[in-house]
């Protein structure tokens, strides 16, 4: 499927488990996909699915443990740990919370100068230019020149958030894994934010890959969506294609379950009984299935079959699209 | 003195609070009512004043730093105001309860769910035996086995204590709910079981409702009246179809305009230009003004008041003034 163009993210069979005292923690499970440049893939799930670890081992934050990630076409897995460092001046995160990922005892300018320093593509002595970058960039997100030597706690979320994207973008990179960077702001503050991020998705040719668990802003968003439970991909295809033919049972319940802001809209809703079940030594088998009311014995046991139900909307169901 | 069919009246409330940066405010002159069995939906983001409001009913603001400054807030046509604090007492838990916004912190993590029912149902003078039995049969009417009432917090998932949450405050059969963002802190999935759950219980009951939401979507599906606040003063009010249909203030647009679609494509988001203002430093006359795209010089000297507009709905903005009151000014 790559023959025409390198994708500029392609993730093949990764996973990463965290060993409790319980046993295993399969946080993401075998989990595949690829990102052409310029476009954003949404990764939606429940809190625990998965998701933010899926984002973190991909950037090797955190060690995956086994799998491959290859960035424009080099595998990201066998960096050596200075070519890692010097892959992540591309390879950027934002992160959730505004309040807890800046460190309170630096200025703005000081936060978004020091990737710049780290990185060795600024000396430290070369004050004047850092000051013309770090400018450059404030401009670019939209923060007052005035903000510059604030201090995080001086500041609302909404400019916060702006300092996290300014530190991610001032290294100029191509790739950027936003975990929930719109979830903890106000839904008017959450909008400017939004549009900043389209708009710098256009004049930069950012790839995104977004985390959410907010599904309007990941339809909003998105060029394609894929959707986790439990550390395994359920659900992967175009993002008005999901909305128009949710085809596994979990996203048909997610996407039943949203809220819309029109009292007049009705639809058949879906009421999923009981909670998510533990990622530790999970059973063989849908790990969905003891919640889905489509189930019969085969789910409970052996590989679940991941099936392409209409061109590039992939599917890991024994039924996929059972109304 | 006030409307019966309302349960709950508040006019013009005034609430600050006393801090070294100055004063608060934080209830600006909030008028708002609720008829009996009804749902309302208070809007509003981070700073609103929702919280405040809430706490002001139940007379839980912390004095210092807070202090009710002016108003009235008639709960069955008395004065919950100028209630003695020994009388609260016996309203708060039996007759208004509250649900917290955070399931993982207002829950007592070395007392078990069992007892912490218990609790509010021994308060309010019924035997150690009556409480006991009426904390299961509370556990079971939020669908968890009452064999699990002598667990403890931590071994309950979020949406579990959420549940208990709520059977902590419907123990007494109150007549009146406050909940306060009950499920912000829940994926929706979890949220969806939560919600369906409260709008049973509410029927059984015939409990009336004040939900504090940020949500659109949650008040759109689950109230039948809505109050949009921003900056302390509830600025537009009505039934539900009333604002979702016809939103009238510049504010409850820009809220509307600032959702993503999940039934149309757009392309781009319509915000609100500008941050909500420093309730230390509120502007002049209305306080949406300097974000307001309609904004005239009058709305800064503007004595803000709140206009009907037909029906229920009311709005608090100086382009809904009736003419005969132009001309007055």
């Amino acid at each position: 499927m790559a023959e025409k163009s390198v994708p500029t993210l392609q993730v093949e069979h990764l996973k990463k488990y965290f060993k409790t005292k319980k046993g295993w923690l399969h946080a993401v499970d075998d989990v595949s996909f690829s990102i052409e440049s310029g476009q954003t893939l949404g990764v939606v799930g429940e809190s625990g699915c998965g998701k933010s670890t899926l984002g973190r081992t991909i950037l090797r934050l955190h060690e995956p443990t086994s799998g491959k990630v290859y960035f424009n076409g080099e595998d990201v897995t066998a960096f050596s740990k200075a070519r890692m460092k010097q892959a992540r001046s591309d390879m950027q995160i934002i992160f959730q919370d505004p309040y807890a990922s800046l460190n309170p005892r630096m200025t703005v300018s000081q936060t978004i100068a020091y990737p710049l320093i780290i990185q060795g593509k600024y000396d430290a002595r070369d004050k004047e230019g850092i000051a013309k970058k770090v400018r450059e960039v404030m401009d670019m997100v939209g923060l007052a020149q005035r903000l510059v030597n604030t201090y995080p706690h001086e500041l609302d979320g909404g400019r916060r958030q702006r300092i996290g994207i300014a530190r991610a973008l001032s290294l100029e990179p191509k790739f950027i894994v936003c975990d929930e960077p719109v979830s903890a702001l106000d839904v008017s503050i959450q909008a400017q934010i939004l549009n900043l991020m389209q708009d710098l998705q256009q004049q930069l040719g950012l790839t995104y890959l977004f985390i959410t668990h907010n599904m309007s802003v990941v339809k909003h968003l998105s060029d394609n969506i894929m959707v986790m439970y439990l550390g395994q991909m359920v659900e992967f295809c175009e993002a008005k294609q999901l909305f128009r033919n949710p085809c596994h049972p979990y996203t048909q319940a997610l996407l039943s379950a949203i809220p819309v802001p029109d009292p007049d809209y009705k639809t058949e809703r879906i009421l999923l009984e009981g909670e998510l079940t533990s990622p530790i030594n999970p059973a063989p088998g849908c790990r969905f299935a003891k919640r889905c009311r489509y189930a019969t014995e085969q789910c409970f046991g052996g590989e679940t079959p991941v099936k392409e139900v209409e061109p590039g909307h992939f599917v890991a169901c024994h039924f996929p699209g059972k109304r | 003195m006030a409307d019966n069919d309302n349960i709950l009246e508040i006019r013009d409330l005034k609430i600050v609070y006393k801090t070294q940066e100055g004063v608060v405010e934080a209830l600006n002159g909030a008028s708002l009512s609720l008829k009996r069995g009804q749902t309302l939906g208070l809007v509003g983001e981070t700073g609103a004043g929702k919280t405040t409001l809430a706490r002001g009913i139940m007379g839980l603001i912390p004095k210092p730093p807070g202090q009710v400054v002016g108003g009235e807030i008639f709960f069955n046509g008395t004065d919950l105001l100028k209630a003695s604090e020994h009388d609260m007492r016996k309203v708060r838990g039996a007759q208004i309860s509250m649900i917290f916004q955070d399931p993982m912190t207002s829950l007592n993590p070395v007392m078990t769910v069992g007892e912490q029912i218990e609790e509010v149902l021994r308060a309010h003078g019924r035997s150690v035996k009556e409480a006991v039995e009426g904390a299961h049969e509370m556990l079971e009417m939020v669908g968890i086995p009452k064999e699990r009432a002598e667990e403890y917090p931590h071994q309950f998932s979020g949406g579990m204590k959420q549940r208990i949450i709520i059977a902590i405050a419907l123990a007494c059969n109150p007549e009146f709910l406050i909940a306060d963002e009950p499920t912000t802190a829940l994926d929706v999935t979890i949220q969806y079981q939560v919600l369906v759950m409260m709008q049973k219980l509410k029927e059984q009951f015939n409990t009336s409702m004040l939900m504090i939401t940020h949500d659109l979507g949650i008040v759109a599906q689950n109230c039948d009246y809505v109050a949009i606040m921003y900056a302390g003063q509830v600025v537009e009010y009505g039934a539900l179809r009333e604002i979702f249909k016809d939103p009238r203030h510049p504010y409850t647009l820009g809220l509307f305009g600032s959702i993503p679609s999940l039934s149309e494509d757009t392309d781009r988001l319509t915000p609100i230009e500008g941050m909500p203002p420093d309730p230390t430093r509120l502007p002049t006359g209305c306080p949406f003004h300097p974000r307001c795209q309609y904004a005239t010089e009058a709305c800064a000297q503007w004595k803000s008041e709140a206009y009907p507009v037909g029906g229920e709905h009311t709005v608090r903005c100086l382009r809904f003034q009736p003419a005969e009151k132009r001309e007055e000014a």
